[in-house]
């Protein structure tokens, strides 16, 4: 005659399998995050540098055309101020004007790159500057600064096919600190938040204008 | 008869354990190629995550996209355009479509493309034709996107109006509503369009 063998239980006679789920799970959560870390991260603004005193330090090396750059840069912003005009344009019916003047601080060696400028409201929406303008008739027009160089002594740069450093033609050697006006159009009853100053993702300067 | 008789009654516990084991065994092989069978004839998941999320439209007809608000208002023909390099004729026709778009949340412009009645596209980058402006929230624009086809391609014509890059992305298919006698009256047009001002 057969004895039955006493019943411990499914959880307990399988423990060893549950105890295991445990590490699967958050293997299979990384296996199917792995997009998220290697293609959207280092791709979005995701690393927000934020100042200290005042002061961004953006300090990460460029990495253009399998090279990696030195790069060091300071950057402050005043809060934003609403302005009627800005270099003889203002802003189109329904919008307002606000001026956010952006200081840049490296030395005059330092080769630069391309940027990208984009304020932020309240609400998270983005604006970039110069859009939402238009010229005042009988003044005169010149062109809403939308990059991060020294219009008059841009300095040198770096070339983003090759990474070779590249001076410009003139201007001249580029001063140490030098300071933007962007101008944005935003909605009424939107108020300028944050502006934010790319020059390679992921990083990006995160400077307060409210 | 699987089990063991003890007295007059069979109870669970008495089921021979390799029987038991065996039953289990073809139980989850059973699972597995059913699961099998069903998961051959579902779509791709990634095929699925990539393909553009559709939003049928009629002309005049107001599409909230998840970044952008688009309505298509009208569609012309052009014989010529005049561009910044000078005039430039077709041996098919210049469709003119006029869209109006505001972003929702961060700037963009219309991404655009005509779809033939069998599905065949037309669109892409044209250097003769400025491109659409930029729209911000709280700044409506209004484009006219130009595009360059056959008679053929007329009737029955819808255009495409993206959203952002990418995939998953939500489109706008706008039916254009052009019946045989519009596509003639297209086709007739042989008028200049001077671009946007």
């Amino acid at each position: 005659m057969a004895l039955a063998r006493p019943s411990r239980g499914w959880f307990a006679e399988n423990r060893v399998w549950l105890a295991l789920l445990a590490p699967l799970v958050v293997l299979a959560l990384l296996a199917s995050s792995w997009n998220w870390w290697t293609i959207w991260k280092p791709n979005h603004p995701s690393s927000p540098q934020r100042p200290v005193a005042g002061e961004v330090h953006l300090s990460a090396p460029l990495r253009l055309s399998g090279h990696e750059l030195p790069f060091d840069m300071r950057l402050r912003a005043d809060k934003a101020e609403r302005a009627v005009q800005g270099l003889g344009q203002r802003a189109v019916d329904g919008l307002v004007l606000y001026r956010v003047a952006v200081t840049y601080a490296t030395a005059p060696e330092q080769p630069l790159t391309s940027c990208q400028i984009t304020l932020l409201d309240q609400q998270g929406a983005s604006y970039q500057p110069g859009v939402g303008t238009e010229p005042i008739e009988g003044q005169k027009r010149q062109m809403l600064a939308r990059s991060c160089d020294n219009a008059d002594a841009p300095g040198p740069n770096y070339n983003p096919l090759t990474g070779a450093v590249e001076q410009p033609f003139d201007g001249g050697p580029r001063p140490a600190q030098w300071s933007v006006d962007y101008y944005f159009a935003l909605p009424k009853g939107r108020q300028p938040s944050e502006l934010r100053v790319v020059y390679q993702l992921p990083d990006y300067a995160a400077l307060p204008v409210s | 008869m699987v089990g063991r008789i003890v007295g007059h009654a069979m109870t669970l516990n008495s089921i021979n354990p390799t029987s038991g084991r065996i039953g289990t065994a073809l139980v989850v092989l059973a699972a597995l190629a059913i699961g099998s069978q069903v998961e051959a004839r579902m779509p791709d998941a990634s095929q699925v995550l990539k393909r553009p999320y559709e939003r049928s439209a009629q002309l005049g007809q107001r599409v909230e996209l998840e970044d952008r608000v688009v309505t298509v208002t009208g569609v012309r023909g052009a014989g010529v355009l005049a561009t910044h390099y000078g005039s430039v004729s077709t041996q098919g026709h210049w469709v003119l479509v006029t869209i109006d778009y505001e972003a929702r949340r961060e700037p963009v412009s219309p991404k655009t493309e005509l779809v033939a009645a069998d599905g065949r596209t037309f669109g892409g980058h044209n250097p003769a034709v400025t491109p659409c402006s930029l729209s911000q929230v709280g700044l409506p624009r209004t484009c006219t996107a130009v595009f360059e086809v056959p008679s053929w391609a007329l009737q029955g014509a819808r255009v495409k109006v993206w959203s952002r890059k990418g995939d998953g992305a939500e489109v706008a298919v706008v039916d254009l509503g052009i019946d045989e006698q519009q596509a003639g009256q297209i086709e007739a047009d042989d008028g200049t369009y001077e671009g946007e001002s």
